[in-house]
């Protein structure tokens, strides 16, 4: 119950890709219900995956972890996982990890083609 | 028309039956005042048949209404039933009261009215029939202590009490009866002096019934003083209603039906000899039970000493035990019991001396295992009848006792002892199991709560030797190099950490210090930590620059780790005495350098190691090398510094710590780490760290 209450997720679609937007802290304790939500997805064959961040407020080294858990499998399946509107904050930790090598990372949906 | 099936119905309902009952009892008395207004007669001979038939068919209601109350049925036993045979005893006293006050008033009735015969006769009818309630009462109370007693001499008690009641009975309705259509004279009067025999003998076995050693045991002192005296007021007023059996007693009760005194009388000198075995009983101390009172309080307390000493604290051999213990103090000629720890069927943990072929027939019956799930209390069953197994089809002349065990609300085993007899336990061996039940309770509870201390304390365990191996994995102390000084310190957030640091020589004698930070936390960041301990130590030793070791980790942990499992790590390499360093950077938070009094962020590429490997990782990977003068110093740490906060909820952040940094001057790597302790500590107040913290730095100071 706490877990839902600190963290938050609702699904949305943008032409061919399923768009998860995600809200609160993205932490050990709360990753599994994003990881979850990621691997259904996958499993529906939806391998075109949007992950919103604009309601995001922190995320820990856990929450960096669901994305690089399945990255590999989406691209292998010709899918992507790709990022939006992270705040300035977020941007930056992803940039320290070098994950900004890894994943697409747009200000906007509509940047995607 | 009533059908078979509503006389049926009618038997079987206590309300409707009673009903009747009351419905007869006015018919008989209106037709007994219709016979006297047209025929003026009261006398027995003048309307026989009808004294004769509605007699019968009242009796007859009544024997079907107390034969209801009576059936034999599985009876919950628990010590309560003490404090209700002293309410039984008190309501009876007040019965019997009540009809030495009708002995009274029948001579003064007669009195008051003025010697009329119809009202007065119809009245003392009435004081007759209160007379034949107050039999019928008195024996409902008495059977139901029969009932609860269930010793091996209830059975042969039920058995002879049915013959003699059907005996007196028969005397009343039958012979007496003949004996006016045809003179009997002497067959009655042999009768009469065979029931005088009966009425002595019936006396003496009510008496033996009473003598069951324990059951008055749990009286307390003052319940003693109050059911002593109720007694002796019951035997008392019954005997002043023996003593007027052919004074008032018989004029009331003759108005019925000649001589119904005589089963008047039969109850109650059935209750009085009860009675005065129980009043003896309760004054002496039985040396018996005394000495079974001891064995029992051994018994429990061999069996506490077992609970308390074992190691293996197992329900099963818990339950073993139970039995066995119980068995030292009461004779158990067989016993199981089954557990019900999930869902699902029931196991069967015990099993001693029991017959399968019994076994199965008891199980398989639907009574038995509706009595077994509904116990909620110890259930004494005295014979199979009482679980409606016919006799007829079974030769299984046994009785059981089905004790549940509960831990709280929830019932977690149920044991079923037993004897190859019938009526074969006694009250006061009841009370023993009850005893032992709620102790064995007790015992589970403990049980339970101990081995989840002892869980909790060996998980606490554990973890300390976890966390002592852990502290022994980051290096207690950093060597001193010429020019140089080094600090590290590395604090947890939970009893086992993710962060890492760590200070090792290259093939080529180059000095490293590494900082590390585990995504994730506790346990499995704990062991990657360790894992990325072991994985370093092996590969400096084939590594000339901190490049290449980054590589070669990266590569390792690539292959190594789960996908969703990074590591990130800082590490500088001293390259000479004179303040030259390289940085290199794998995802972790910047570097902080002060050079010339003022605070840098140095933050080359580089990504987290463990992600990927190859060309990517190399080619974003890059490496800073930086000169140092004089009191110039390195700042490393995790982001458990960076995203520390305080009870405000705010962020310690990492504009904070270059402030800290930037404004103060210090001696040594070491100062630098206490200054930062300091100043962080004083920022989060009591708040609780949620992340692990590990800082290091490394000071230049030109010492020639």
């Amino acid at each position: 119950m706490e877990n839902n209450e600190k963290f938050s997720l609702s699904i949305e679609h943008f032409q061919t890709w399923i768009v998860i937007k995600i809200q609160g802290y993205l932490d050990a304790h709360t990753s599994p219900i994003l990881e979850n939500t990621i691997s259904d997805a996958i499993k529906n064959d939806e391998n075109q995956i949007i992950v919103d961040f604009e309601h995001l407020d922190y995320i820990s080294s856990a929450g960096f972890g669901v994305f690089m858990e399945f990255i590999e499998e989406v691209r292998e399946k010709e899918g992507d996982i790709v990022l939006v509107k992270m705040s300035d904050k977020i941007h930056k930790l992803f940039e320290l990890l070098g994950f900004t090598y890894l994943f697409k990372i747009y200000t906007t949906i509509s940047e995607i083609k | 028309m009533i059908s078979k099936q509503d006389i049926f119905s009618l038997i079987q309902d206590r309300k409707k039956l009673l009903f009747a009952i009351i419905i007869a009892l006015l018919i008989k008395l209106i037709g007994d005042f219709a016979f006297y207004y047209f025929f003026g007669a009261f006398a027995f001979d003048k309307n026989i048949i009808w004294k004769f038939t509605t007699t019968i068919i009242i009796t007859i209601l009544i024997i079907a209404y107390f034969s209801l109350v009576v059936k034999p049925k599985v009876e919950k036993f628990d010590n309560l039933f003490v404090d209700k045979f002293i309410n039984d005893i008190k309501n009876l006293a007040i019965i019997f009261a009540v009809g030495v006050g009708l002995l009274w008033l029948t001579p003064n009735t007669q009195k008051l009215l003025n010697e009329q015969e119809i009202p007065y006769n119809l009245i003392v009818q009435l004081f007759g029939w209160y007379f034949v309630v107050l039999s019928f009462l008195t024996a409902r109370y008495f059977l139901r202590w029969v009932n609860v007693l269930k010793n091996s001499r209830t059975l042969k008690y039920l058995e002879f009490s049915k013959w003699a009641i059907i005996f007196v009975l028969g005397n009343i309705f039958v012979v007496k009866t003949l004996n006016y259509y045809f003179d009997i004279g002497i067959i009655v009067n042999i009768l009469d002096t065979l029931q005088i025999f009966l009425y002595i003998y019936t006396f003496i076995v009510s008496y033996k019934l009473a003598s069951d050693n324990n059951w008055l045991r749990y009286l307390n002192k003052s319940q003693k003083r109050q059911f002593n005296y109720l007694l002796s007021l019951t035997i008392i007023m019954a005997s002043i209603i023996l003593a007027s059996t052919s004074g008032n007693l018989r004029a009331s009760t003759d108005l019925i039906f000649p001589n119904i005194k005589d089963f008047v009388i039969y109850v109650i000198v059935v209750i009085v000899g009860f009675q005065i075995n129980l009043i003896f009983q309760n004054r002496t101390s039985n040396k018996e039970e005394l000495d079974q009172g001891t064995l029992t309080i051994s018994a429990l307390d061999r069996f506490n000493k077992y609970i308390l000493k074992s190691d293996i604290l197992d329900n099963t051999e818990l339950l073993k035990k139970f039995i066995s213990s119980l068995n030292e103090v009461i004779q158990i000629d067989f016993s199981w019991s089954e557990s019900y720890f999930v869902e699902g069927k029931p196991s069967i943990i015990t099993m001693n001396g029991v017959e399968e072929k019994f076994y199965n027939f008891l199980t398989n019956s639907p009574n038995y295992q509706s009595t077994l799930n509904n116990a909620s209390n110890t259930i004494v069953i005295a014979g199979l009848y009482e679980l409606g197994l016919n006799l007829k089809y079974n030769n299984y002349r046994k009785s059981i006792i089905i004790i549940p065990i509960f831990q709280g609300n929830l019932k977690t085993s149920t044991i079923i002892i037993g004897r190859n007899k019938e009526y074969a336990f006694s009250i006061g061996e009841v009370q023993i199991i009850n005893t032992f039940v709620t102790n064995f309770a007790v015992a589970i509870q403990n049980n339970k709560l101990m081995q989840e201390a002892i869980e909790k304390q060996r998980y606490q365990f554990e973890l300390n030797l976890a966390q002592s191996i852990q502290r022994k994995i980051v290096p207690e102390n950093l060597p001193d190099l010429k020019n140089y000084s080094i600090a590290g310190k590395s604090i947890p957030a939970n009893e086992l950490g993710g962060d890492y640091f760590d200070f090792v020589y290259l093939r080529n004698k180059k000095p490293v210090i590494l900082i590390a930070d585990v995504s994730g936390k506790g346990v499995s960041a704990a062991l990657y930590m360790a894992e990325l301990k072991g994985i370093i130590i092996s590969i400096v030793k084939y590594v000339d620059d901190i490049k290449e070791l980054v590589l070669q980790l990266n590569d390792i942990l690539v292959k190594n780790t789960e996908k969703q499992i990074f590591i990130t790590l800082s590490a500088i390499s001293i390259n000479d005495d004179n303040g030259e360093v390289c940085y290199i950077r794998a995802g972790h938070t910047p570097l902080l350098v002060k050079q010339n009094g003022i605070i840098q962020q140095i933050s080359p590429k580089g990504m987290a190691l463990g992600l990927v490997g190859g060309k990517v990782f190399e080619e974003n990977l890059e490496v800073k090398k930086l000169t140092l003068k004089s009191n110039d110093f390195c700042f490393a740490f995790t982001d458990g510094l960076s995203e520390m906060r305080n009870t405000e909820n705010d962020e310690f952040g990492l504009f904070r710590i270059g402030d800290i940094l930037q404004n103060s001057n210090f001696n040594d790597a070491k100062n630098v780490l206490d200054i930062i302790i300091e100043e962080s500590n004083k920022f989060k107040k009591n708040r609780q760290l949620v992340d692990d913290l590990t800082i290091m730095s490394l000071m230049f100071k030109h010492r020639e």
